[in-house]
């Protein structure tokens, strides 16, 4: 189970497990955003490398465009997951 | 514990509850159990994205003695292809450069302490060994 939501204020909330089968469900969603973002992992239980590619195409396009990315509240073994992959580099991450 | 799915992306919920049922009769710590879900899903769908397109199936077998837990991952019919000796990722490029490609699989290396690939009789077979408490 994995949910995406976009609050009145933009911050973009995500919830259960972001696997190979979700990730095209958050990409759908990630890719309308055209400005700067903070996504909010508080709800995120999982991620694998597909989810991870989500965000590295999400950063790519945002940085492009000069817009940035702030992700926030992540558990321990996602953002390990993030850091075993280099790209705890890559982001802003709180 | 050993379970036959559809070698398909639809499969994933199916692998991902017959793990979590596993790890909760073997009192599998959150960690290792994450390690565990993460490696399985690598190459499980690297089995689908790069196995043969036959509707086939795909064993996930998990054994738990002392303090090793050992995965076997096996594409039932499948073309010899390791889909471990992808190149290695490189996680220090600039973020212009950087691929998803083989990421999944430079995961797999660095949360398991053993990778293995083997190939017989039209059978690709993948075994993790992680070591619990590390």
């Amino acid at each position: 189970m994995f949910d995406i939501k976009i609050s009145e204020d933009g911050t973009v909330f995500l919830a259960g497990r972001l696997d190979a089968s979700q990730a095209e469900k958050a990409r759908s969603v990630l890719n309308s955003l055209g400005r700067s973002v903070t996504v909010d992992f508080s709800g995120l239980d999982y991620i694998s490398s597909a989810g991870l590619g989500v965000f590295l195409g999400l950063r790519q396009r945002l940085d492009e465009a000069g817009h940035r990315i702030k992700l926030i509240n992540m558990n321990k073994h996602v953002r390990d997951v993030f850091r075993y992959a280099g790209m705890d580099q890559l982001f802003e991450i709180e | 514990m050993k379970k036959k799915f559809r070698k398909h992306m639809v499969s994933l919920a199916d692998v991902f509850d017959f793990m979590k049922e596993f790890m909760v009769l073997n009192g599998i710590d959150d960690s290792s159990a994450y390690a565990i879900n993460l490696a399985v899903e690598e190459i499980f769908t690297n089995f689908v994205k790069y196995g043969t397109k036959s509707d086939s199936e795909i064993s996930v077998d998990l054994l738990k003695e002392a303090d090793k837990l050992t995965v076997q991952i096996v594409d039932l019919d499948a073309e010899e292809f390791d889909v471990t000796a992808f190149p290695k990722a490189d996680t220090d490029l600039p973020l212009k450069d950087r691929k998803i490609g083989g990421l999944g699989i430079h995961l797999v290396r660095q949360m398991m302490d053993e990778v293995k690939y083997e190939y017989k009789d039209q059978n690709s077979k993948i075994t993790l060994v992680k070591y619990l408490g590390r």
